[in-house]
Parts: structure tokens; sequence; C-alpha cells
């Protein structure tokens, strides 16, 4: 990041009050083999910096630091976290350097005054209920004073208000960090009980693996996000209209998730549902999904089973729970008159039937090689005529609702460049009649008309060309 | 034995194979000694008295809870960390008391085991695996830890040439408990070896990497909450063993992330299937055969999950294919058009980032053996691929030991060429001991074993 001024000015401010704090430490500190020792500790802490993207990292740190009052006082852990100056990182600009260095100094400066007035005392034997009770206090204090220092950088650096950065800074990991700050204090007792800085290896290498391992937990759930997307895309490979249909539908319900107030969990699986909806297409052969002219009775059914392909698929991956009802039945409608299971009303599951909705409206406003792309006032318009028959006017109101608050992303023009010519013209399925509204345009088309006409099951053709 | 392959060659488990298949003998010597072990131990400390009964019920509720907490690895392996630390150190504690004696081995064996029978309750009543076997380790460990600890050092040291020192005491734990872990690494190889095939110190070293991290936070628990115990009293169980829960907590989100990993690449496996392009459990086939075969060549633990993920993979990139090819087979076609394919799945794959050599191992399957094209050898992972996926091609699936035959044959008439001859003759190898099982399960068939 590029540094303006008065960042520059905030650091270098930091800096020197830094070293003024160490050398008052210096000047009044008694144990220094302990000092030192706490001192390799923190740098070793610091520098086994972890791929994590949680703050794992400062949480060893932490220990460290309520370790080192209890252990070696204030003026010991303040010379302890100057070797926080000593972490080399590839790469770092200096000013970061600087400021990575003299924070952590910083914060424990202040802190040691809060434990010393909390009546805490060093270098004794045991560990008094005072000393824990001071120590801990010093400790939230140093998480404080760390966000308040930080919030300045970001105020400085990006404008952000100080009190939000606060705010999202301190209170997700605050109880976590006090957690790990009472592994401090149970490392002291061990220290102090006669171990000395072997201690340190006894109690800190679980945490060194559970920090490795929940590394390995986070890279692992990377991963598997691409390969549910990787999956989404397998059925771009034979069907190109799909391709970025999915994605869609997939923002589409998560804004009508957020709408709905779902928890993150289940926004989670609900944007894996209107990602995978369409994943059981893989299961239609190519030459019906690809077939210019009518569908015969067969074909109809043959592409009709795609929801229940789609769960055949996903079936065995257990975390999607949900996800795999919606995506059974979302081809259900609100009257009854849907497939797989002609379920209504309340049956149908909640997130097919938010699904319904966002995927109607998807086809709607993308273009084909026989229509062009409705507008998103014409698409609205017809979610709005069909609330109550075809889709769940709660669903319909939350999806445009979500459109007002977020927007709508459009398929893209250039998206089309990979399409066959217009000999081969790809019925998309869900503008198959009984199933979305057949678009205007279309009532001219002779194939069309063929289509319409096709085998419904004799249900009544709801939607039909005004 | 490969249970696939002696399925396949028209294996039939007559009634008593079932039970039998289930526990090997080397697995019921183990489950006796345990058994002894803690009836000795309960008697002794019914004999002579439960000494310190705080001490023995805080340690108690420690391998209880222990055990209610237990982590379910994706194979279906059950560790219980924190009953296997607070057993051992309960087991450690004697020279601190200034108890020594036969009778503190029976005590902390009883102890361990009871706890240990309490916390596996809720678990069989969810008819949830017990895992006997690990219970019987832990028991063995246990004692063992108290009877080198107890019993020949701390007893051999009357003077307290170390004892003194609390340093020197928890170095002598380390290494004490260290080494039973590692003689706890050893019996879990030896169950193994006679479960399924492989040498024993290929079976010690993929024990020892199934969870190392767990197991040093277990040996530095264990001397952690012995000496713990001695400076602040019982308090320090519930609190010195938090770090060993958060790495468990840890682990466990892990190995959840792993197992729906591997659901995920199911899907995608299954994916050619529902497409009309592969056979029905055609991948699943290939990648059980090839698990199996890269274990007995010697693929280390980590990489057989790249290979099971790429034999599962491998006709990924028939999804760009605008028909299906007759019966999914590529044995058939030509090198060309198989490298194709190849080079299609492994871009599908890199697209889809999965990590490690997966991709890799997919691209070069159809790489004849022995002339890389820039001269690098084909990864052994795409030579296991090319036979296991040929033999799976050539017997269509189907039973029968002749069909069996003549595919070998067809194979063995191209190792050298296209197939790498060590392979092929590892495969021949698990198909006759496969054979040997089918005639000797008919056998007993026949006689109403």
């Amino acid at each position: 990041m590029a540094l303006a001024r008065p960042l520059h000015a905030y650091v270098l401010g930091l800096g020197l009050i830094a070293v003024l704090a160490v050398g008052w430490a210096v000047a009044s500190n008694d144990s220094w083999g302990n000092t030192l020792a706490l001192g390799l500790l923190t740098l070793v802490a610091g520098s086994l910096h972890s791929r994590s993207r949680t703050s794992v990292n400062a949480s060893l740190a932490g220990a460290v630091s309520v370790a080192a009052f209890i252990i070696v006082g204030p003026p010991g852990a303040v010379i302890a976290a100057s070797f926080n100056f000593l972490i080399w990182r590839r790469g770092r600009p200096v000013m970061k350097r600087l400021y990575s260095g003299a924070q952590p100094v910083l914060d424990t400066f202040a802190a040691g005054w809060v434990y010393l007035a909390a009546g805490g005392r060093f270098g004794g034997e045991s560990v008094t209920t005072r000393v824990v009770v001071a120590a801990l206090l010093a400790y939230a204090t140093l998480l404080t004073v760390n966000a308040l220092l930080l919030s300045v950088v970001v105020k400085l650096d990006a404008g952000a208000h100080p009190f939000e950065v606060i705010r999202g800074m301190l209170a997700p990991t605050f109880l976590p960090m006090m957690g790990y700050g009472a592994l401090g204090i149970l490392l002291a007792v061990l220290w102090l009980g006669g171990l000395g800085p072997a201690a340190s290896i006894l109690m800190l290498l679980p945490l060194f693996v559970a920090r490795w391992a929940f590394a390995q937990y986070e890279a692992e759930q990377d991963a598997h996000k691409a390969a549910i997307e990787a999956l989404a895309k397998i059925v771009e490979t034979k069907d190109l209209y799909t391709r970025g249909h999915s994605e869609r539908v997939s923002h589409g319900v998560l804004k009508m998730g957020q709408v709905l107030d779902y928890a993150t969990d289940r926004l989670q699986a609900l944007g894996y549902a209107g990602l995978l909806h369409d994943v059981g297409k893989v299961g239609v052969p190519i030459s019906v999904i690809r077939k210019s002219g009518a569908l015969t009775d067969e074909e109809f059914a043959e592409i009709r089973r795609h929801p229940t392909r789609g769960v055949e698929l996903v079936g065995d991956i257990s975390f999607l729970g949900e996800a795999q009802r919606g995506i059974l039945h979302h081809h259900e409608r609100f009257d009854g008159s849907g497939y797989p299971s002609g379920l209504a009303d309340q049956e149908i599951p909640e997130f097919a039937r938010i699904i319904g909705v966002a995927d109607a409206f998807d086809s709607m406003t993308t273009s084909r090689s026989y229509r062009a792309a409705r507008s998103i006032d014409e698409a609205e318009a017809e979610l709005r005529r069909c609330r109550g028959t075809h889709f769940d006017p709660r669903m319909v109101d939350a999806f445009l609702e979500g459109l007002q608050r977020f927007g709508w992303q459009p398929q893209v023009a250039e998206q089309f460049a990979g399409v066959p010519a217009a000999d081969t013209m790809t019925i998309d399925h869900d503008d198959l009649p009984g199933i979305g509204s057949v678009p205007d345009s279309a009532a001219a088309d002779p194939a069309m008309v063929a289509v319409a006409g096709g085998s419904d099951g004799g249900r009544p053709k709801q939607g039909s060309s005004a | 034995m490969s249970s696939q392959l002696f399925a396949r060659l028209g294996g039939r488990a007559a009634s008593g194979d079932r039970a039998r298949s289930k526990a090997s003998w080397q697995s019921w010597l183990l489950r006796s000694a345990g058994a002894g072990v803690v009836a000795w131990g309960l008697l002794e400390t019914v004999v002579t008295g439960v000494q310190e009964p705080a001490t023995a019920a805080a340690f108690g509720a420690l391998v209880v809870a222990g055990e209610l907490v237990r982590i379910t690895y994706p194979a279906g392996r059950v560790q219980t960390p924190l009953a296997w630390a607070g057993g051992l150190a309960y087991a450690l504690r004697c020279s601190l008391t200034g108890e020594s004696g036969s009778h503190r081995i029976g005590q902390a064996v009883a102890v361990v085991a009871l706890g240990m029978a309490i916390g596996a309750l809720p678990h069989a009543v969810a008819g949830r695996e017990l895992g006997v076997d690990s219970m019987a380790r832990r028991v063995l460990g246990v004692a063992a830890a108290a009877a080198i600890y107890c019993q020949l050092l701390v007893a051999h040291d009357a003077e307290g040439a170390w004892q003194g020192d609390i340093r020197l005491e928890a170095l002598v734990m380390l290494i004490v408990v260290a080494v039973v872990v590692a003689i706890d690494w050893a019996l879990r190889a030896a169950l193994a070896f006679g479960r399924t095939s492989g040498s024993l110190w290929r079976h010690f070293i993929t024990e020892v990497g199934v969870a190392p991290g767990i197991d040093a936070s277990v040996i530095a628990t264990a001397v952690t909450l012995a000496i713990a115990t001695s400076i602040t009293g019982l308090w320090a169980i519930p609190l010195f063993s938090i770090p060993l829960l958060l790495t468990q907590s840890s682990y466990r989100h892990f190995n959840a992330a792993r197992a729906t990993y591997a659901q995920t690449i199911n899907a995608l496996s299954k994916a050619t299937e529902l497409a009309g392009f592969t056979v029905v459990g055609h991948a699943r086939r290939v990648a059980d055969l090839a698990v199996e075969l890269g274990a007995v060549l010697g693929v280390g633990p980590h990489h057989l999950t790249d290979l099971e993920y790429a034999a599962l993979l491998h006709d990924l990139g028939q999804m760009t294919l605008t028909q299906p090819l007759p019966g999914g087979a590529t044995v058939g076609l030509p090198p060309d058009e198989r490298r194709q394919l190849a080079a299609a799945g492994a871009a599908l794959i890199e697209e889809a980032r999965i990590p490690g050599r997966v991709a890799q191992i997919v691209g070069r399957q159809a790489e004849p053996f022995g002339r890389g094209p820039n001269g690098s050898a084909v990864p052994l992972g795409s030579r296991i691929i090319a036979v296991t996926n040929a033999y799976d091609d050539l017997t269509r699936g189907q039973s029968g030991v002749e069909r069996s035959r003549q595919a070998l044959e067809r194979i063995d008439r191209a190792a050298g060429a296209d197939f790498d001859p060590r392979v092929v003759a590892a495969l021949r190898r698990q198909v006759a001991q496969a054979e040997g099982g089918v005639s000797a399960s008919s056998s007993r068939v026949a006689t109403g074993g």
C-alpha cells in the first residue's frame, strides 16, 4: 500500500515511543534469563505464520505476552515484545516492519501498567487468584490498545471510521483471544512451578499443531468450494446455454436469502443449491438438448428427469442437506402442476420455492437463438403475474426486494460467442410449456407453437402467450 | 486380500467367513491380553483398596470425557487423544506421590478401563464403532507406562538422582511416554499387517503418518497433566487439557472437510456415468484396485489419496466427447485419441483447482511406459491407472476367473511397451491371491463349512 505522509508520521512516532519504552524496560528489568527465553518464544511464535485466513497467528503471541507478565513482569514483557522487530518476512516494506514491531511493544507497555495497577506480582513461585485476574485485565487492555492503534492506521490509510474498525476487529475475536490469554496463564504456572522455559514446549506444542490442522482445514474448504463449482460447470461442457446460468441463479437466491434473513450456514447451502440446481442436465442426452424442432413426449420426459438426476449426482454429499431437496423440487409449481412430484404450496421445500423464482427470472432475461432476452422490467411483471399460481408470493416479493437492493447482473452478450449457429435451435427446458410462461415473441414461431402444442400431460397451459 | 477382486472372480463368502474376516488372530490376541490386564488390575485394586480416590475419580472423569469426544477419521478409524493422554498421565503420577509398587499399575489400569467403558457406553447405544482394539491397546499402553516409569525407573532411583529436579523428571516422563506411543504405533501396524497386504515396516510408516501431530500433542499433554496436577492439584486436569481439546477440534474440522471433499470428488466422477459416457461403477472399481496396487507398490499414504482421486476422475475427459464410446472403454482407442482425452480430463481437473498431482496423473495416463515425450518418466500413479483401467475395461466389470485370465493375457502382451511390467506383475499377484481365496471359499461352500 502506498503510504501517505500522515501515516508515515504516525508510524515513525509510534516507533520512537516504542524505542523509549524498550529503553525504560531494559533499565528496569531484573530476570534476564527468562526474559530472553520469552523473547525467543515471541520470535518463534511470530515467525511461524501459517497461511490461515483467521487471526490464529496472533493467538500464540498473546499467550506468550500474558505468560511474560506473570513470569518476568512488565519490563521483561516489553523487552520480549520487542523481539517482534526481529521477525523477518520477505518483501515487507520498511514502514510495515516498523509498525509490526512497535505496536506489540506499545500494547504490552500499556497493558503492563494495568497489570501492576490491578495488583499483579511476578516472578514468584505460585500464581494466585489476584495474579490471574490482573493478567486477564492486562490482556484485555492489550487487545484493546492493539485495536485502537490499528484503527488509526486504517483511518489514515483507507479513511474508515475508527469505531467501526475496532468493533469489526475486536468483537468476533475477543473471546477466543481471551481464551488464548488464559492459556498463557497456564504456561506461567508451569514455568514458575519449576519447569522453566521447557514448559513452553509442552504447552505450546499442541497449540502449534492445532494451528497447523486449522490451516489444513481452511485449505480443504477452499478446495472443496472449487470442486463444487467445477461440478456445476461440468454441465456446461455439453449444454452451452447453461453457461453462467447456474452462477446467476446462485447469486439470485443468495440475494433472496439475505432478504429473508438467513443465517450464514443456511445461506451458504442455499447458494450451493442455486449453483447445482441444473446439474442433473448432465444426464440429458446431447441429442435432446441440441435438438431443433419439436420434442417428442419421450424427450420431454427425459428433460423432466433432470431434477431427480441432479439429486442422484449430489445425493452423497452430506453437507448439502436441505440443498438436495431444493434441487429435486425446483421445478414444482405453487399450484401443484409442476414436476416431479406435483407438490403444492408449502409442501414444496423452501429452497425449491426460492430457486424457482430466480431460475425463471434468469431464463427470461437471457437470450436464445430463437428469442431475445426480455428486459428486467418485463421479467419482473411476469413474476408478479404468476404470483400465487406458479410461484410462492412470499418468494416473489423477496426476489423483487432483492432486485431493488442489490440489482441484477444480466447475462453478458459476448457470452454467447460460443453458441452454435441459428440453424440448431437450442430449446431451453425452462421455456417449455407448463413450466414457465411461453414468451410472447415465440408465439409467432412455428417451431415454438409446435412445442407449445406438445404434450403437457393434458394440464392447462399456464401463462401461455397473452 | 482384495475383497473386490475376490468378489469379481466369483468368490462367495461362506457363512463363517464374514465373522472371521472381521478380526484377525492378532486382534484377538491383543484383546485377550488387554482383558487379562484389566481383570488383574481390577482384582488388585479391590484387594488393596483404592488409593487417593479423589485423584482416581478426576482422572477417570477425564478418560470418560476423552472417550465421549473422540475423533473419527475418513477411513473409519477412531482416535481418543484426550483419553489416551489422561490415562498415560495417571500412570505417570506414581513417583510424585511417593507411591510405588504393583498396586499403582493395577489401579491405573482399573481406572482407565472403567473410564473407557463408561465413556464408550453412549457410542455403543448409538450403534457406533466401539474400537475395541484401540481400547485394548490403550490399556496395555497405560500398563506399560506405569510399569516402566514406576517399577523400573522410580523404584531404582532411591537416591533421587533425577527425581528431585522437576525438569529431569519431566524429561524422563517424556521419554517413557514417547516409547509407549511408539509401541502403540507398532501394535497398530501389526494389526493392519494381519488384515491387509504390505510389509510390516510400510504399515508402521503409515501408522506414524496418520496423525503425528495428534500423537505428539498427546505425549506433551500427558507429561503436562502429570506435572501440573502436582503443582496446582486436580484443577489442572480440565485446565491443562484445553490445548489438546483445541488440537482435537481442529483435526475434527479438518477430517470433516476431507470427508466432504471426497464425497464431492465422487460426485464429479459420477457425472460421466450419469451422462452415459462411462459404465456405472467403473471409476470406483478402477480407484479401489489402483489404491490397492499403489499400497503394494510403495505409494505413500498421502499420495494414495491423490491416486484415488485421479483414478475416480480418469475418464473426466470423456465429457468433451459428442458421442459416447462403446462401453465407455478407452482401451481400444488409438493412442492419439486416448492422449487427447487424458489431456482434456487434466484440463478440467486443473480448472476445478483440485490440489495435489491429480491433474498430472490423469493427464499422463495414456502415455506408453518408457517413452515420455520429453524423456521424463511417467508418474507411477499414471502407470497404475493405465493398467487398472485396462483390466476393468477388458473384464467389463463382470466376474469370472476365465474372463480375468483373458484380460491379464492381453495386458501382459502390452507390458513393457504400453504398461509398466512391475505394475502388471503386482496386478497378477493380487489376482492370484484373490483366486486362491476364491477356490478356498468355493470348496468351503461345497463342503457346507
